[in-house]
């Protein structure tokens, strides 16, 4: 395979509380190659988000990489300083967060809230930046571009916003689009429209995108491979297609069995027992083993090594490294 | 356009039955104006002949429409005590209110606003404590003290300011502006330390906002961000404070007048109100609540400068 655009390495973040220091990420190891789509699935508090804000360097206050790189075109990014990474950021990678209704300022026109990240990154004049913002509007479907171009964010519907948003994220073409969420918050006749941006933008552009979601159907549509966090760790990856055919980790099988499908219609819906461990909560061994459903002896006290199962698809549990259900 | 008229009608709406309520409840207060001027022991005669030249025989009703038939023409009556047009009065007065008032304004916009955002930009476990105790401390002392402090400060020991009485703006502008400035200081400070206190915590509040890391990871800088995004955000509640703080000082400062020696409307409001000086304490309370009215007025016009989601409600 080529060189991989960005690659991240046994990532730790943790969070500094007034009672201690927390591991919220451990051992995050991914890459994504140019032109790829990467989901990366999972439920609430399992650090989806926080990935992608480490990625950008945006941790909260109290957050920070204790250890591993973060490599984005063979350059570690975590080496940056703050005035390198705003060289990084809108215009290498951007990101587009969940909450589009305030995502963006209320005293702005969109115009200016689009252009400026042009003006920060380009060199055009204002004449040329205005005609690109528009333009920009008219590719990510915001009708009647030179009107919207002067109003407020007020004025505009949830999806509309979102579809601003996501005008922001494009406009300087950054090489890596990491979008947080981005349909969560709107209704699902939009949710579908936003969506089809994305596929429209994923086969129009070259840049690779990191897609977190926790609704498989989302992921389906739009990546090529998808990472499976619990707790802080990635627990199993591989192909869209491995993972929703063959998933192996317990929890991503658990995940799958509770996608509402036509065909369970009628029947009570599947949901794993327990919740996401706080970060508190948190002790040695696999973080799943308290609900996982084929716990084992050493799940308790042993954190499972990463084992590679066939082609691109690994997963982290002792059911695959002893026993070695499928090795290639 | 369409907010302004009816911002305008609404202001013209208030200001007559604010017209109306300062007549009728100044007709309701004890003490009788023509006794007050003959002293306690004048003959019901010679009080009655007072009152019918003061024209306080006629019925409220009457008076009424003939103050405000007066005020239509620039006409406020006839100060009792000092026999005198209370326009004249007024006008002798409000310039020096006035220059307090903007002199001290003035001073609250420069220094409270550059020192709000620099400590908001600033802001540490600190600076934050520093901050509090400071301007708690400013806001909580009076003016007065402050004004007896810069008096003995720069007037007695330094002597760069004079310490009572003014000079007015048409002889000399540099003497004025030194007898002015004093009294507007002392009652900037307070309000100074509102502003601060205001800016920062709106600021802090302000930053923490989705907007502004959406600004963050366009890859702008953190002073474009500040100045950019999150200022004119934090401007909407200042400029409340702000309004109130105006009014405030227009209406005149009766405590820092007469530390300082300052004829203005502050002092006249006290003597009027003592003397029973029904067309003065009118005319002045009428003046005072035309300017909040006003204030508010400009205010509001401000937000919608200021924010397109007031705009468009109009």
């Amino acid at each position: 395979m080529s060189t991989p655009l960005l690659a991240v390495e046994n990532m730790n973040v943790t969070f500094q509380f007034a009672d201690g220091k927390y591991k919220a990420l451990e051992d995050i190891t991914f890459s994504v190659f140019p032109d790829e789509v990467i989901g990366i699935v999972g439920e609430s508090g399992c650090g989806k988000s926080l990935t992608s804000q480490a990625i950008l360097g945006i941790l909260p206050d109290n957050a920070a990489v204790k250890q591993g790189k973060v490599s984005y075109k063979e350059k570690d990014l975590l080496k940056y300083n703050e005035r390198e990474w705003q060289q990084v950021r809108g215009k290498e990678i951007s990101i587009i967060f969940q909450e589009p209704m305030t995502a963006l300022n209320p005293l702005l026109t969109i115009g200016k809230q689009i252009s400026e990240v042009l003006k920060k990154h380009t060199n055009l004049s204002k004449s040329e930046r205005k005609k690109r913002t528009i333009e920009m509007m008219q590719e990510v479907g915001l009708p009647r571009a030179e009107e919207l171009y002067k109003a407020y964010p007020h004025q505009l519907s949830g999806g509309m916003r979102q579809r601003v948003v996501i005008a922001i994220a494009l406009i300087a073409e950054p090489d890596l689009i990491i979008a947080d969420e981005p349909t969560t918050a709107l209704d699902v006749t939009i949710q579908a429209q936003v969506l089809e941006l994305f596929r429209k933008i994923k086969l129009q552009r070259k840049s690779s995108m990191i897609f977190i979601s926790h609704d498989w159907g989302v992921i389906r549509h739009v990546c090529d491979r998808v990472l499976v966090m619990y707790a802080g760790h990635i627990v199993e990856e591989g192909t869209v297609s491995e993972i929703l055919k063959h998933p192996k980790h317990p929890y991503t099988k658990g995940l799958i069995q509770s996608i509402p499908d036509h065909r369970k219609r009628g029947m009570e819906l599947y949901t794993i027992p327990g919740k996401v461990p706080s970060l508190q909560e948190r002790k040695g061994g696999c973080p799943f083993a308290d609900r996982c459903l084929e716990r084992m002896e050493q799940c308790g006290e042993l954190y499972p090594e990463s084992r590679l199962l066939e082609g691109t698809h690994a997963v982290k549990c002792h059911l695959y490294t002893k026993s070695g259900v499928t090795t290639s | 356009m369409r907010y302004i008229l009816y911002k305008l009608s609404s202001f013209f709406f208030t200001i007559v039955m604010v017209s109306v309520i300062i007549f009728f409840v100044f007709q309701l207060l004890p003490g009788n104006p023509a006794q007050i001027i003959l002293g306690m022991d004048a003959e019901p005669a010679q009080v009655a002949q007072l009152e019918k030249q003061l024209g306080l025989d006629r019925s409220a009703v009457e008076r009424y429409l003939d103050w405000v038939a007066g005020l239509f023409q620039g006409d406020l009556g006839e100060s009792l005590r000092y026999q005198l047009p209370v326009r004249d009065i007024l006008m002798d007065r409000i310039p020096i209110t006035a220059s307090l008032a903007i002199l001290s304004l003035i001073l609250t916009v420069c220094m409270g606003l550059p020192l709000g955002i620099l400590i908001a930009r600033f802001d540490g476990k600190w600076v934050s404590v520093m901050l509090n105790i400071v301007t708690q401390l400013g806001i909580s002392i009076p003016s007065f003290w402050f004004g007896f402090i810069l008096i003995l400060v720069f007037g007695v020991i330094l002597q760069l300011f004079p310490t009572y009485g003014y000079v007015p703006w048409s002889e000399n502008f540099i003497g004025a502006l030194q007898s002015f400035f004093l009294p507007s200081l002392a009652i900037a400070i307070g309000n100074i330390a509102i502003v601060i206190r205001y800016l920062r915590n709106t600021i802090l509040d302000q930053a923490k906002m989705d907007y502004v890391r959406t600004a963050r990871v366009k890859g702008l800088k953190e002073r474009t961000i500040l100045y950019g995004h999150i200022l004119r955000n934090s401007l909407i509640p200042v400029l409340t404070i702000m309004g109130l703080i105006v009014a405030d000082t227009l209406g005149g400062s009766i405590i820092i007048e007469n530390v300082f020696s300052l004829p203005g409307l502050g002092n006249l409001l006290i003597q009027s109100i003592t003397s029973r000086d029904f067309p003065l304490v009118q005319s002045m309370v009428l003046y005072i609540a035309v300017l909040v009215l006003l204030i508010n007025f400009i205010v509001d016009i401000l937000y919608k400068i200021v924010d397109p989601r007031i705009r468009q409600k109009g």
